[in-house]
């Protein structure tokens, strides 16, 4: 199998598994019991009216008296077409409702993805150089405190200091400051901050370990008696292997890039991201909007998997389309 | 801001207009700042002097949980009463209350999740309970919207019961009084603090939903009255002057005290920290009624009033808004009808209301109304046409349908209209039924037409109030859906060409912006309160010593309509530790109230800044019946 053809089935498959999930989700969905249905016969109830009578009315104003087929190339329909419905608890449609979310949500989710994939390895190498000396014990250190530490504790720490304290930076998050501004990098560094430090011990101790494997390597060892530069020694030899086994997570956390959104975080400095949004969604039983950034999430996971599957074979030529 | 009548202690949410209950409010009490309440007499509510009334003849009211009332000896006592009422062999081993099988009595008390004053209320009867009664509570944590959804509402379904040797008929079952006791919600559940009732000071005859048994709009717990409840609601609604109320009340609070239909245990005030640069914040029940004469430092145009609050807004439609917040966000741009001022003397805003005979209520519009172009003026027509053809109609489900049910209106001039009541109400404007918000009749006219109420609750112009006008302090800039609201003056105000009020709101608004700012996380709200980024913010009564040294930051106690109670299961999923339901005996009930120390209860959760609750009233309101103190 070539390349291209390859890629075709992988696309022909990943449009497949959105088919299925969209199915399951319709199936879900039509067999439980609709809170709007419900929501009319309670009315009607509290009002003195007929519930049974309310119910087929919305029934019928919603289309839910038409047979199942006919439903369910309508839901198909919609949901290609972007057209999520409306969401009862924020007064907007579904779609808007999660772009505005990811706007926000991608303002500090793209430092964070990006500070913890270049910091992680090159303190993890750093680290490994310096093996137990006091420059490893404080990397170590603190890599397990930020790992250790929960997120929103260390954010509302970091809040009460640099925002109650030394007012250094505002305690209500901003959302009308411009992206690109000195306002708004303000106000997202301690985010950013609280979330590389939870990230990134994970992705430092995996590259300290497995950098330590290569410094006395032959080939390091050829390096040193060439005479190489130690940071070329480090940068060419040590660093690309170790980055091997670490670019399947990478890989995963590039995808994230857009949805590591975090509840905790966004709740703490009161971003209104998707991490919000979902929640909220959930607590308000807001099924468009539930089902919303559930398929918006299942979407992104499976082109995700797409490309994922795509770059392996592109990075590694070893790696044959035959058998797959 | 309409009261509602119910509270959700845990996210302060109301959740809808027409219903009772209330939540701990510190993220929504943020928001009543800046709105219009009910009035209030001044008192801060812990020492109120109790309105008027000293004529009324009281009886002794008893004041379970304080003095001779309060204690094991009492309660047990009590409870030894509902034993020998109750068919099963309930009774005490030792200290330990035992069921017929002769195990431990173990029951639940359901609190809020998110409220940690609501569980330390909770663990405080836990202990309470063990101690005086020998029952083992279990206190459980749960979100208060599913408390709501899944076990204080069950499915309408009716049916018929004896109560007091009658037969009676649950003839317009709700999902909050589904029927009789067999009629259960989903969950089964015993106890629960996660509400709080409203005790309508201002009209106390609302109380009526609460209490009338099988046609009580609101009894999730399965109350039946032990006295006749009706005949003495229908004496009060006689009566055509306060005085006569009052009169009626007593025996209505005296039978209410002694039953115990809810655990009634505190009444307490919202506390609230202000910026102390600014001037207008008052202790009482209408604090905000003048926002628009509120300023900082200098009474002159300048800076921004900016509030802080914990619940999103679903909506700023008006016709479809129910809760208490998104209320605060939409007066900020469109006045209502009226409100109440300190003296809790009804204040007109776009009109005022007047009556003979209590029947007939005669509505006039100001003048000066404008809606944004190309609406024009506010005319009577627009409010007939808003209540004729969507409130009243059936299709539209506005959030306050109900209240215009038998209502009929009629325009009597361009800028007047009557509307004639089934019954005499002379309290009409108390019960905030007629409280409207003006629409302009051509927004509405192509959604009527087409009886189109996706399109009605998805306008735009609804949604963002496009159509305002000069009807408020100030114009709506942005509605961002995660973060709040944000406004600016609105220089055309129509307030301030009035004769009525302040001198100042002939100048008002006195900020050049406002905005509303949703904040979940309750120590970013104090942060944001403490580094002046807010100018008001709720404070939990655990925090209340140290916000009130603090210079930084003006606190003021606020008092509210809401109380706080043991909702006791008397359906026939409550009492889920043995056969029958001991919170169905008036005994048992009292006897619960007589093991919890109201005192200690009121130092040891509240701080100090809480009533004890004893009448179905707060002590500030008029019809409180002052003599049983």
């Amino acid at each position: 199998m070539g390349f291209g053809r390859y890629v075709t089935a992988r696309v022909l498959w990943a449009a497949v598994v959105s088919l299925i999930i969209v199915t399951i989700t319709f199936l879900l969905l039509s067999a439980a019991p609709n809170p709007a249905v419900q929501r009319a016969a309670t009315q009607a109830a509290l009002q003195g009216g007929d519930p049974a009578e309310a119910a087929e009315r919305v029934r019928e104003l919603r289309g839910l008296d038409q047979p199942l087929h006919v439903r369910y190339f309508d839901f198909i329909r919609s949901v290609y077409t972007l057209d999520w419905g409306w969401s009862v608890s924020r007064s907007q449609p579904v779609m808007e409702a999660v772009t505005q979310a990811l706007y926000y949500t991608a303002q500090y989710s793209i430092p964070w993805t990006i500070l913890t994939i270049t910091l992680g390895p090159l303190v993890g190498v750093y680290s490994a150089a310096n093996m137990y000396s006091w420059k490893d014990h404080a990397a170590t250190g603190f890599a397990f405190f930020g790992y250790a530490i929960p997120n929103f504790f260390f954010g509302i720490i970091l809040l009460l200091i640099f925002g109650v304290w030394l007012e250094v930076i505002p305690v209500i998050y901003n959302t009308s400051a411009p992206v690109f501004s000195v306002e708004n990098a303000i106000q997202l560094s301690v985010p950013v901050f609280v979330l590389v430090t939870g990230s990134i011990g994970a992705v430092m101790r995996v590259s300290r370990n497995e950098s330590a494997e290569f410094q006395n390597a032959d080939f390091m060892k050829t390096a040193k008696a060439k005479g190489v530069s130690p940071l070329r020694a480090y940068a060419y030899h040590v660093m690309r292997p170790t980055l091997v086994p670490l670019s399947t997570t990478l890989v995963g956390q590039l995808l994230a890039l857009f949805l590591g959104s975090s509840l905790l975080v966004e709740v703490v400095f009161g971003i209104p991201g998707l991490g919000r949004l979902t929640y909220e969604a959930l607590l308000a039983q807001d099924t468009n909007l539930v089902l919303g950034t559930t398929l918006f999430f299942t979407f992104v996971a499976v082109i995700g998997n797409l490309l994922e599957d795509i770059v392996f074979t592109v990075l590694d030529p070893r790696i044959s389309y035959d058998d797959r | 801001m309409p009261r509602r009548n119910i509270e959700n202690r845990d996210d302060s949410r109301h959740i809808g207009r027409r219903q009772w209950l209330s939540a701990l409010g510190l993220a929504g009490a943020v928001t009543l700042a800046g709105c219009s309440g009910n009035g209030g007499d001044g008192s801060d509510g812990s020492d109120g002097g109790g309105g008027g009334g000293g004529e009324v003849e009281v009886p002794d009211f008893p004041r379970f949980g304080v003095g001779d009332l309060y204690g094991s000896e009492v309660a047990r006592n009590l409870a030894r009463e509902a034993f020998e009422e109750s068919e099963y062999d309930y009774g005490f081993d030792g200290d330990v209350m035992v069921n017929p099988e002769g195990d431990q009595v173990e029951i639940d008390i359901y609190h809020s999740a998110a409220s940690e004053t609501n569980q330390l209320l909770a663990e405080f009867i836990a202990q309470e309970l063990e101690n005086n009664l020998g029952i083992s509570v279990t206190p459980e944590a749960i979100d208060g919207t599913r408390f709501s959804n899944e076990y204080y509402s069950g499915d309408p379904e009716g049916g018929t019961d004896t109560v007091n040797g009658e037969e009676v008929e649950w003839s317009n079952p709700g999902p909050r009084n589904p029927g009789p006791r067999s009629v259960t919600s989903n969950e089964a559940w015993d106890m629960s603090v996660n509400f709080g009732l409203n005790t309508y000071p201002l009209n106390p005859l609302t109380n009526q939903t609460f209490f009338d048994g099988a046609n009580a709009n609101f009894n999730p717990v399965g109350y039946y009255p032990q006295f006749d409840v009706e005949s003495l609601f229908e004496q009060a609604r006689q009566a055509t002057s306060r005085d006569e109320i009052r009169q009626a009340f007593v025996d209505i609070f005296a039978n209410l005290a002694r039953e115990q239909p809810y655990i009634m245990l505190t009444l307490g005030d919202d506390i609230i920290g202000y910026n102390p640069d600014l001037t207008g914040p008052i202790e009482n029940f209408s604090n905000g009624w003048d926002l628009p004469a509120w300023h900082i430092d200098d009474p002159s145009v300048s800076g921004s009033y900016d509030t802080v609050t914990g619940a999103s807004f679903n909506t700023l439609n008006p016709l479809y808004n129910n809760e208490s917040g998104a209320g605060t966000a939409i007066e900020r741009a469109i006045d209502p009808g009226y409100t109440f001022d300190e003296n809790q003397e009804y204040f007109p805003l776009l009109y005022d209301m007047s009556t003979e005979d209590g029947e007939v209520w005669t509505f006039e519009l100001r003048d000066n109304l404008q809606f944004s172009e190309p609406y024009g003026q506010v005319t009577a027509e627009d409010f007939v046409y808003q209540i004729q053809e969507v409130q009243q109609a059936d299709w539209a489900n506005t959030a306050d349908s109900d209240s215009w049910e038998g209502v009929e209106v009629e325009q009597t001039g361009e800028l007047e209209f009557e509307a004639t009541l089934e019954t005499s109400n002379v309290l009409w404007p108390q019960t905030y039924d007629p409280y409207l918000y003006p629409i302009p009749r051509a927004l509405l006219e192509p959604y009527v037409e087409e009886e189109d109420v996706a399109g009605l609750q998805q306008d735009e112009e609804l949604l963002e109030l496009q159509f305002s006008g000069n009807l408020g302090p100030f114009e709506l800039e942005e509605w961002n859906r995660g973060s709040g609201t944000e406004y600016v003056r609105n220089d055309e105000y129509y307030l301030r060409d009035i004769d009525e009020g302040p001198d100042l709101f002939s100048e008002g608004p006195l900020f050049e912006e406002a905005s509303i700012s949703v904040v979940q996380e309750q120590a970013s709200r104090l942060g944001a309160l403490e580094t002046g980024e807010a100018d008001a913010a709720a404070i939990p009564p655990e925090q209340y010593e140290s916000y009130s040294e603090d210079d930084n930051v003006t606190v003021r106690q606020v008092p509210t309509p809401y109380n706080t109670i043991i909702s006791v299961n008397q359906r026939a999923n409550g009492w889920n530790t043995g056969p029958g339901n001991m919170f169905q005996l008036v005994p048992f009930r009292q006897a619960m109230a007589a093991a919890i120390g109201k005192e200690e209860l009121i130092q040891g959760v509240y701080r100090g800044l809480a009533s004890s609750h004893f009448t179905w009233q707060p002590r500030w309101s008029e019809f409180y019946p002052s003599t049983d103190e």
